[in-house]
């Protein structure tokens, strides 16, 4: 009982700790950060509309719209998945699994390869006789790196929900009825709630703070905040603003995520009373 | 015009791999009729039932449900009632969430959605339990939820699955009761799938007895019970003993004469014709064996033999018997236990009243 919390005082709260007390710290070029108490980081940081308009809101509209995506194209495949008889949904549960183990930046070169001028999909779109499209070093190449790096932590959560529903439950929806359509909506969707909420809050975290996707696949024009702190820590040496940044960027995220869940359970308690 | 009925199944075959689930099954329920399909595990009942449901598709034959032929339509466009064996109530639903589900489907307006859940949950005694989750609901408030669900759409038939057996035995046998009255008082076509032969003799018009996929016997309960169609209908509802015997004379109209080993002559039931002299066993329930106290002469239908198990039973007593002419195969006697108790290894002679010749 002892040494988890030791572990987890240790190595999460000491260094959360550290990088609060940094935020708070004097920046001068060439000296140690001395801790003042001073919030002239995160001032600047809210109030540039350089940062707002670039690191702040792009970091939010790629990690939402990532997330969705993702929430729509792994649901799709974790319905499929969970349809399947038991034997062969493991052998495709333990495929997504394995995906999640490839390293991240391997996975990255494996989609440039296919997104990259004269790459597989740009071949395909000239091919078609499409007009030509930048993808690679592009918001959209962003885009499509962060939504394919979450889809398979919201499929996993998700074909365990949707696996776990009682198909007995489906028969009784169209037993007085209700076609697949309605079946689905009214019965599937709401029990499996809760795999949606637990594949999207990973997948909204993980984006939000995303850092290898936007540097390898952004080429440095696609700035979100991860990416904003490693830079300014690494590059400009100025820990302090990069640990305001830090900060900043986990109390967006955990705002989001608090506006977030109370929205799905106002709407799932209405939409039942009102239905 | 062809008399219709509520539900026909015609030749229906269903094949899971290499076992025939379904073998040639027909059937049909009058309108009004309570209907039970009565069979050990893994016969088909629960096949059958969801044949008719929708859920799954015959590999050939028809099911019609008042004329209509069904065969092939999705459960939804079926307007049957399906109560399932573990209720199957939506988790995330309120009572009257459920019950109203099926016609917010058909877009009745709110104040008729309301007026029939009420008039649903008053026919099975769950009126103020509107706001409840199912996790809130005892067992059999549960039942009665997927009842009413059932009941709400205003089916044209009602299937049941084993509804009541998840239920303790005391408040089966109340909501076995009270299943039957609502049943009748709304003339509404109930079949019911079971396991449980008393439950089956007690509630039917009508009696399905089944076995590995294939009906063998359908009537009503008492003929089912006193006239089985076959030794496996005979052994499966109640307890038989079977005795082997020969016929004294050609079976007629149903009556027969056999000879016991011992020589003892009884009455008994022929469902086909036979021929004098011809080899048969007689299937005999217990409480159709008499015991008699012992005289000097032994009459015509009599049998002797020593007193093995004796099982007492509250209402009843049951004895387990050897005769003294063919001790390989003990019989089983049931009495009425405010009669004198026997005990093992007591002689006793045995009246035998009613016997039925087993075919096949
Ligand atoms: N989807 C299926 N795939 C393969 N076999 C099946 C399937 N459904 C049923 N069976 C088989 O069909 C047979 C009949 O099953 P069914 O569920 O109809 O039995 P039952 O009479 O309802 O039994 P119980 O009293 O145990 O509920 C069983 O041998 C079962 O294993
Ligand atoms: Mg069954």
């Amino acid at each position: 009982m002892f040494v988890p919390f030791v572990f987890v005082i240790l190595f999460f709260f000491v260094p959360m700790a550290w990088l609060v007390a940094t935020s708070m710290s004097t920046h001068e070029v060439g000296s140690p950060p001395v801790f003042t108490g001073t919030l002239e980081h995160y001032a600047r940081f809210w109030t540039d509309p350089f940062y707002l308009e670039t690191a702040l809101w792009t970091t939010v509209k790629l990690s939402v719209v990532s997330t969705v995506l993702a929430l729509i194209i792994g649901y799709v495949l974790a319905y499929y998945i969970a349809e399947l008889p038991a034997h062969r949904r493991g052998l495709l549960t333990s495929m997504v699994v394995v995906s999640l183990s490839v390293n991240i930046v391997i996975r990255i070169f494996g989609l440039n390869v296919l997104l990259m001028s004269g790459g597989a999909v740009d071949s395909a779109l000239t091919f078609l006789g499409m007009p030509k499209v930048r993808i690679m070093y592009t918001e959209l190449g962003v885009l499509i790196g962060l939504v394919q790096i979450a889809i398979p932590y919201v499929v996993l959560p998700l074909i365990g929900v949707l696996a776990a529903v009682d198909p007995a439950l489906k028969e009784a929806a169209e037993s007085v009825g209700a076609n697949k359509y309605k079946t689905f909506w009214a019965v599937t969707f709401p029990l499996s709630l809760p795999g949606v909420v637990a594949g999207t809050l990973i997948a909204f975290t993980l984006n939000a703070a995303a850092f290898a996707i936007p540097s390898l696949m952004g080429g440095g024009r696609v700035k979100m905040m991860g990416m904003m702190a490693y830079v300014q820590a690494t590059v400009q040496g100025n820990f302090p603003f990069a640990a305001a940044v830090g900060i900043s960027l986990t109390l967006l995220s955990i705002v989001i995520t608090a506006i977030y869940l109370f929205v799905i359970n106002r709407t799932f308690r209405t939409a039942r009373k009102a239905a | 015009m062809a008399e219709q009925f509520d539900i026909e199944l015609s030749h229906c075959r269903k094949r899971y791999g290499a076992i025939n689930v379904l073998d040639d099954v027909s059937l049909r329920v009058k309108s009004g009729e309570f209907i039970t399909v009565l069979g050990p595990s893994g016969c088909g009942k629960t096949t059958t039932l969801r044949a008719i449901g929708g859920f799954i598709t015959p590999d050939s034959g028809h099911i019609s449900i008042r004329g209509r032929d069904v065969t092939h339509l999705p459960p939804y466009k079926r307007n049957i009632g399906v109560v399932f064996q573990n209720y199957a109530l939506w988790p995330h639903m309120t009572v009257a969430e459920i019950l109203g589900f099926g016609l917010r489907i058909r877009k009745l307006p709110r104040e008729e959605i309301a007026r029939r859940v009420d008039r649903a949950l008053g026919m099975v005694q769950l009126t103020g339990l509107k706001d409840r989750y199912p996790r809130e609901l005892s067992g059999g408030q549960q039942q009665r939820v997927a009842m009413a669900r059932a009941l709400a759409i205003d089916p044209e038939v009602i299937i049941l699955d084993e509804p009541l057996s998840n239920l303790d035995r005391r408040l089966r046998e109340e909501l076995r009761i009270e299943l039957k009255r609502l049943q009748r008082s709304l003339g509404v076509t109930m079949l019911f799938v079971t396991h449980d032969q008393e439950e089956a003799l007690s509630m039917s018009d009508q009696v399905v007895v089944m076995q590995s996929g294939r009906i063998q016997q359908i009537a009503d309960p008492r003929t089912v019970y006193e006239r089985p169609a076959n030794r496996f209908v005979a052994g499966f509802l109640g307890s038989a003993n079977f005795m082997a015997g020969e016929l004294v004379q050609n079976a007629q109209d149903g009556k027969a004469q056999v000879k016991l080993g011992n020589g003892a002559v009884v009455g008994a039931y022929a469902p086909s014709a036979k021929t004098a002299g011809e080899k048969v066993t007689v299937i005999v329930r217990p409480e159709w064996l008499v015991l008699e106290r012992p005289g000097n002469q032994l009459a015509a239908n009599q049998l002797e033999g020593t007193v093995g198990d004796v099982i007492y039973e509250g209402s009843a007593i049951r004895y387990g018997i050897t005769l003294d002419h063919d001790p390989e195969a003990p019989i089983f006697l049931q009495e009425r236990s405010n009669a004198d108790v026997l005990n093992p290894g007591d002689k006793v002679r045995i009246n035998v009243i009613n016997a039925i010749i087993a075919t096949d």
